[in-house]
């Protein structure tokens, strides 16, 4: 059984169309990430699965039933941490915390228990009568996620967690959304930056515009387009000749040269390298510094839309 | 539901704005006047009115007469004059003269009783106020008293009753008519009523800002807070609880401020602070309906509110003597729209406190006020019950 499951959703702003068919079936104990450039829709979709938007068209199932907004027994089980910081702003740190425990949990004695638990797992021991104003912006989101998990659900929605966030922080904030998973929670995480996704997504899926461009495992995702490799090589003096013959050879897809650097795209296959620096010594080209990178999620998402990711 | 309410609570009291608002102004505001006024009436408790008596033979034959003067001398809290009896009008006309007496009664040789005072324009406010109540003492004992003598002509019998007797010399009956004319001319309790009312519907603030925290598309706690695992209804409840608490604190500790540290009177306590709950409930259901409108943000609501609040205080005439017949005349000539301002029922509210010695006035204005409120908390629900939106 999936522990969520939206079919053929469609949602519509007036005449813009934000989620166009939209699909997405959740195993438990995944870390799915959602990628897509701002604007593409994800906090939409996340949205009308929790029912805060009506949606044209479509069904959302959680945990096998249909979800509808009075379904408190659902919503206790869902954690979710929002794009927007969404705290009380005259509560201290403990105090937002334990508001939004007591959303999920009655008992006084558990919920100290988990608020204490929550505080310690991101780290504002500190910091707990401090009021988010005097939060830097690292600690604020910090305290966002606590008051969406501090209930321990069993699933839980992450909306750009690490969105101007420094490094330290997003790395911290990464490990914690690996720990829940380790211990049993199902993960959605949305971002627009690929190299989290790439780094914490057990399956990814990648959309634009609304729709879904495609989805799978990072490898899975990879392997769906043709180029594998990009290789970039400094050489000083390279001219036309030189240029058509590697363009020749049958692995290579595209040759970019800008008298200093070589950019050379290979299809998949194996040693693209060595048999491209062969053919450059067989040219007699003085090569200096060579780079080779395996082909990422961006390279992934131009293939498939014909524009970059990265903005 | 009592998490939500404890820390709505805490929060509304931290929000700066709205404790200046709803606080802080009211307190300002009131000092302001009270120093304005501290100098113009020196108080709304009533002084007795020194006044000369000529206690000649005429006045011996009008037992009546000397009743109402020996009733209205008598030492305590319903004291209204304090009489110098003399024999004879010179010397009265003498204590007229030093300004010792405001005027002197007098009972003509046709047995009517008049009064004299000091002509001129030399006159302070006070006296004046003084000069005024004399003369409504005066005027309503000869009316009273033409109305036994018509009645001895025509149906002595009634007389007999009891009740009806005791209701014409009751002396209740002068002072209840002289109160009202010491307070409309001491007319800076007016506005501390208004001031009231004011300050009523400035705690309208505190409603609005705890309801656009509940409403998803009115802010980003509002939606973090729709998802929660806590009934939609409970929320709202214990938010609106919480909000009427908070304005009615404030409102009492305004109310405190005025009474108990700048001293202004405001008659019966218990049921002021009873009006100030009602009032508070009002300005709940104000604040909701204003707080939810859709797609305003909330520092226009903020601007909204605080415009309403000077506009329905102006017809309530918080602003001074013209203000005050504007409102006047705003209640006789479009008695609907002063029916509906807010502030203005507030201010009428506790009015009706201090001017009549009954319940009635206290009781309609009050059930009025709370079925407004309810009105408007109907309507605010209609929006509040929302939980999905078509965009946010
Ligand atoms: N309330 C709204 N009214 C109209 N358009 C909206 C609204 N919210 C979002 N949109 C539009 O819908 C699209 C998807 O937005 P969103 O789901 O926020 O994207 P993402 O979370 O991927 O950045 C965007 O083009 C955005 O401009
Ligand atoms: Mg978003």
């Amino acid at each position: 059984m999936e522990i969520v499951a939206v079919e053929n959703l469609v949602k519509r702003y007036k005449e813009l169309l934000a989620l166009d068919h939209f699909n997405m079936k959740i195993e438990k104990g995944e870390i799915f990430a959602l990628l897509g450039p701002n604007g593409c829709g994800k906090t939409t979709a996340i949205n009308c699965i929790l029912q805060l938007l009506t949606y044209d068209k479509g069904s959302i199932r959680l945990f096998g039933e249909e979800m509808t907004p009075g379904r408190y027994d659902i919503k206790r089980r869902i954690g979710i941490v929002p794009q927007n910081i969404a705290v009380f702003e005259e509560l201290t740190v403990r105090e937002n915390i334990d508001y939004f425990c007591a959303l999920y949990v009655k008992d006084k004695h558990e919920r100290k228990k988990l608020v204490n638990e929550a505080i310690e797992f991101v780290g504002l021991e500190d910091y707990t009568k401090f009021r988010p104003r005097k939060l830097s912006g690292g600690l604020i989101r910090r305290l966002n996620i606590a008051c969406g998990v501090v209930h321990k659900p069993e699933l839980i929605f992450f909306d750009e967690p690490t969105v101007a966030v420094d490094p330290q922080s997003r790395n911290s904030i990464l490990e914690g959304i690996k720990a829940f998973n380790r211990s049993g929670a199902t993960i959605v995480y949305t971002s627009h930056y690929m190299e989290e996704v790439e780094e914490i997504g057990t399956r990814i899926m990648i959309m634009d515009h609304g729709r879904i461009i495609a989805s799978g495992t990072n490898n899975e995702l990879k392997a769906m387009i043709g180029n594998a490799e990009k290789i970039q090589i400094e050489i000083a003096d390279m001219d036309n000749v030189a240029l058509e013959q590697l363009k020749s050879l049958p692995f290579v897809q595209k040759v970019c040269y800008d008298s200093k650097t070589l950019d050379v795209t290979c299809a998949a296959g194996n040693n693209n390298l060595g048999r491209l620096l062969e053919k450059l010594q067989s040219l007699q080209l003085n090569i200096g510094r060579v780079y080779s990178d395996p082909p990422t999620l961006n390279d992934v998402f131009l293939e498939l839309t014909g524009t970059e990711l990265r903005d | 539901m009592l998490n939500t309410f404890k820390y709505t609570v805490l929060s509304l009291t931290r929000v700066r704005s709205v404790l200046f608002w709803t606080l802080a102004f009211p307190i300002i505001l009131g000092t302001i006047f009270f120093a304005m006024f501290s100098n113009i009436d020196s108080s709304n408790d009533f002084e007795p009115i020194p006044i000369a008596v000529i206690n000649d033979s005429n006045y011996q034959d009008e037992a009546a007469f000397r009743q109402l003067v020996d009733t209205l001398s008598e030492t305590g809290e319903n004291q209204m004059l304090v009489p110098s009896f003399v024999k004879e009008e010179t010397a009265a006309k003498e204590l007229l003269k030093d300004q010792s007496v405001v005027g002197y009664y007098k009972i003509e040789t046709d047995g009517k009783p008049k009064l004299y005072t000091a002509v001129g324009s030399g006159a302070d406010f006070s006296t004046s106020i003084n000069q005024t109540i004399l003369k409504n003492l005066l005027d309503n004992y000869i009316h009273k008293s033409s109305t036994i003598n018509t009645l001895m002509e025509e149906n002595p019998l009634t007389l007999m009753d009891p009740a009806f007797t005791e209701n014409l010399y009751e002396q209740n009956s002068y002072t209840n008519e002289i109160s009202i004319t010491a307070n409309k001319a001491s007319g800076s309790i007016r506005y501390f009523y208004s001031l009231l009312g004011f300050a009523s519907i400035m705690a309208a603030m505190i409603g609005m800002t705890a309801i656009v925290r509940t409403q998803a598309n009115l802010s980003a706690l509002g939606a973090r807070r729709a998802i929660g695992a806590t009934a939609r209804a409970k929320t709202l409840v214990a938010t609106l609880v919480a909000a009427w608490l908070v304005s009615y604190i404030c409102l009492l500790i305004g109310y405190c401020y005025l009474s108990f540290v700048l001293g202004i009177n405001f008659g019966r306590d218990a049921l002021s602070i009873l009006g100030l709950g009602i009032a508070s409930f009002m300005a709940t259901g104000l604040g909701a309906c204003i707080g939810t409108i859709p797609k305003l943000p909330e520092g226009t609501k903020i601007g909204i509110l605080t415009g309403l609040t000077c506009l329905v205080s102006l017809f309530a005439g918080l602003y001074g003597e013209p203000a005050m017949e504007l409102a006047d005349n705003l209640a006789r000539n479009a008695p609907i729209i002063q029916m509906l301002n807010p502030a203005r029922l507030v201010t009428e509210l506790f009015y009706s406190l201090y001017y009549f010695d009954g319940y009635e006035q206290f009781i309609t204005t009050s059930l009025f006020l709370v079925a407004y409120g309810l009105v408007l908390l109907f309507i605010a629900a209609t929006f509040m019950r929302r939980q999905r939106y078509a965009s946010l």
